[in-house]
């Protein structure tokens, strides 16, 4: 959004960073070659993301105030990708210096809203930035040109579901976050909510713990729990009737650029007598496998509950372990204390940014195969060959058993009618969205 | 008097004392982490590490006992780790909303439970009396949540008297604060109001056969002078025991009232406290609470005073 455009030089390892000239920040500020460096240099150091691209860096220069020089040791294709995600943002220079390795103290930025207060659990208001530099382009879900109608935007966290969805009906809330599925049918009865059924949104499904410290470092194991798994029933244990999910063997969803069935072979067996006899020839001793779960998130606890009866009737013994979030976070970190939990990653984004690729993420899937495919993808500047190595990453996930992905889940939004240029984004935005009463 | 109020003040030390190890030692058994919950499922180990070394989270739980303790002997009860603020603010910011509904749920529990208490009493076996005493069953059994989300949708959502959830501090206007209120203090008061009508009933059906009720209906004392000067008079010491816990209680009911209502009182941020593992806030919050108890019942005690001259504490 900030950039004119860039310049890709020696087979993409030099890109040349041309900014729009007069783009301003919240503050008043022009943003400026040293604000861009200053901003990934603290991107580098700070997010996962960043040390994994800058890893890759040799030389952030600044050629004048309105050109940047990002040179890397070996072609990197894949840079677009990482630099437009949200972590990767241009802040002042004076604000990344007086936060090099820690929270910002300001949140300023260049967006079409900024940010006017934020009070703990009550609210976080965003206002108009009246300075916005808009681009020409016509506008495209989080690109093109923006335009903020509105004067000010409230996100209020409402814990209680039920309260949401009342909240909407009764005209508190212009705009509500993750209904039940179960007043699908009462919301949409409302002549004056709108619905959206969010997909693509999250995959979900069970990891397994790959280190030498648990039993399911042992492939074969994996592959034999996953040839037991019925996806049907559990999709719908977690995410209700057909609407709300989809199955499939991809990690990036279909309407993405990045979609391949690969590995569709390994995937919806459901065939629990060979997965019996894979589990016998695994050597599989009747050890019960430690499944944490929460119930905090209620698709959690559901699908594992189904999950857990499939795989015992393949002969599995499951120790299905009901804990809070934030034990259970703590609890996958460490090597020696879990088998298997299921979570969710978005099938919006690119495969190469998903958290369970790299070995240092709880699931511990070493391979050097992997890290090859993965560099591949990283240099990879024509976008058929990088989808041939997505491929194949894709396929040795599924051979390896890493992971058994169940399925697509959506998640329920509903706004007021009068809410207009919405257009049911995956994540929402309201830039160039206005009421019309 | 004052030599008694110095002692049971004294008296309290211990039992904070108690409530402040506990608490701390039971946070630091519970499996769960803030650091990891903070910084999310993205973050590295070396990350993690660091955070927790400048948290302190890495010293012996002994060593962060007594750093706490010396921090609380200064009236300092730490930073949150989640808000970045200390823990006094945070809970003074959030004490307002709790405060005003315990106080609005408690007037809701009295003026309901003791007339239909008192009515049930003198009208024993009526159809009031019936109805009055299924109602407060009734009321005892439900759960909270069920009966705000319940209120939620008939007078937020079918009748639209009320919003169904927010809250407006009082600087904003009584009225506006108090519509904001008005559901959660009946969620809330209740079950209490239930619980206070039976009690009630029961004493005063105890008192109502005393001798000197009959003496006084016997000298000519109208009904409702015997009812009220007699017999709820004495029927009284007991309720106001009832009472002050019923505070106490509201205060520690309105987590889940809270919730439900999405109101930022103290009660919410507990539940948030113990979902992120914040322990210097969480031990705070409990610490208070246990505090507001010790107060209450020290007022409970000195209300019997007045109550009944026969008492004397020396």
């Amino acid at each position: 959004m900030l950039l004119e455009s860039a310049d890709i030089q020696e087979e993409g390892k030099v890109f040349v960073l041309n900014l729009r000239q007069g783009v301003k920040f919240h503050n008043g500020e022009e943003m400026k070659a040293d604000d861009v460096i200053a901003s990934l240099e603290r991107y580098a150091k700070l997010s996962g993301r960043g040390k994994t691209l800058f890893a890759r860096v040799e030389g952030l220069d600044k050629i004048d105030d309105y050109t940047v020089r990002l040179a890397f040791n070996a072609p990197t294709g894949i840079a677009p990708v990482f630099l437009q995600m949200p972590d990767a943002i241009i802040i002042p220079k004076s604000i990344a210096d007086a936060a090099p390795d820690g929270e910002m103290g300001e949140f300023i930025g260049t967006g079409p809203f900024m940010l006017k207060e934020r009070l703990p659990d009550r609210y976080i208001s965003l206002v108009r930035f009246e300075d916005y530099a808009k681009r020409d382009e016509p506008p495209n879900n989080f690109a093109g040109g923006k335009t903020a109608y509105f004067d000010e935007i409230r996100f209020i966290p409402v814990s209680e579901q039920a309260v949401r969805s009342d909240g909407l009906i009764t005209d508190e809330f212009d705009f509500a976050e993750d209904l039940s599925k179960d007043n699908f049918e009462a919301l949409e009865a409302e002549p004056s909510v709108e619905l959206q059924i969010t997909l693509p949104y999250y995959f979900y499904g069970a990891h397994f713990n790959k280190s030498e410290e648990s039993m399911m470092s042992n492939r074969d194991l994996r592959m034999a729990l996953l040839t037991a798994i019925d996806m049907e029933p559990v999709a719908r244990a977690g995410f209700g009737d057909e609407r709300f999910w989809r199955l499939g063997p991809e990690i990036s969803a279909p309407e993405s650029a990045w979609y391949t069935d690969a590995g569709k072979q390994y995937y919806d067996l459901k065939d629990p007598d060979k997965a019996r006899e894979m589990l016998q020839a695994a050597g599989y001793d009747g050890t019960p496998i430690r499944w944490i779960a929460t119930k905090e998130y209620s698709y959690n606890y559901n699908m594992g509950l189904v999950m857990k009866d499939q795989m015992e009737k393949a002969g599995a013994v499951i120790d299905f372990q009901v804990m809070d979030w934030a034990t259970l976070v703590s609890q996958r970190s460490q090597k020696d204390a879990w088998d298997i939990f299921i979570t969710g990653h978005p099938s919006y984004n690119h495969p190469i940014l998903q958290v369970f690729l790299p070995e240092t993420w709880p699931g511990w899937w070493v391979n050097s195969r992997k890290d090859e495919l993965m560099t591949a993808i990283i240099e990879e500047t024509d976008p058929a060959k990088q989808l041939e190595y997505i491929a194949e990453l894709q396929e040795l996930w599924w051979s390896e058993a890493c992971m058994i992905k169940v399925c697509e889940g959506a998640t329920l939004r509903g706004y007021r009618t009068r809410l207009k240029g919405y257009n049911n984004p995956t994540d929402w935005n309201f830039f160039n969205a206005w009421f019309e009463e | 008097m004052t030599r008694y109020i110095i002692r049971r003040l004294l008296l309290a030390i211990p039992v904070m004392l108690l409530v402040a190890v506990t608490t701390f030692l039971l946070l630091h058994m519970t499996p769960g982490d803030p650091v990891s919950v903070l910084l999310g499922p993205d973050a590295t180990v070396e990350q993690i590490d660091r955070m927790r070394e400048a948290l302190g989270l890495n010293d012996p739980v002994h060593v962060q006992l007594l750093n706490w303790f010396r921090n609380l002997a200064h009236g300092d009860l730490g930073e949150s780790i989640f808000l970045d603020k200390p823990v006094t603010e945070a809970i003074a910011e959030r004490a307002q909303p709790t405060l005003l509904l315990t106080f609005l749920a408690s007037l809701v529990a009295i003026c309901v439970g003791l007339p239909f208490g008192v009515i049930s009493a003198v009208r024993r076996g009526s159809t009031i009396d019936i109805g009055a005493m299924l109602v407060a069953m009734v009321g005892i059994s439900m759960p909270t949540f069920w009966l705000g989300l319940n209120l939620i949708f008939i007078f937020g959502v079918k009748l639209r008297w009320l919003p169904v959830q927010g809250y407006q501090p009082l600087s904003e206007g009584l009225w506006t604060s108090l519509r904001y209120l008005i559901m959660p203090a009946l969620t809330l008061g209740a079950a209490q109001g239930a619980l206070l009508a039976r009690m009630t009933r029961s004493m005063m059906l105890e008192v109502l056969h005393e001798d000197y009720v009959r003496t006084a209906r016997a000298k000519g004392v109208s009904e409702r002078r015997v009812i009220l000067r007699h017999a709820l008079r004495n029927a009284f010491i007991p309720l106001v025991t009832v009472i002050g816990l019923t505070f106490a209680v509201l205060i520690s009911g309105a987590v889940v009232t809270e919730q439900v209502f999405g109101i930022p009182g103290a009660g919410q941020l507990l539940i948030r406290a113990v979902n992120r593992r914040d322990f210097p806030l969480i031990q705070g919050i409990v610490l208070i609470v246990a505090l507001l108890y010790v107060i209450i019942n020290l007022i409970v005690d000195l209300i019997y005073v007045f109550l009944d001259p026969r008492i004397h504490y020396s």
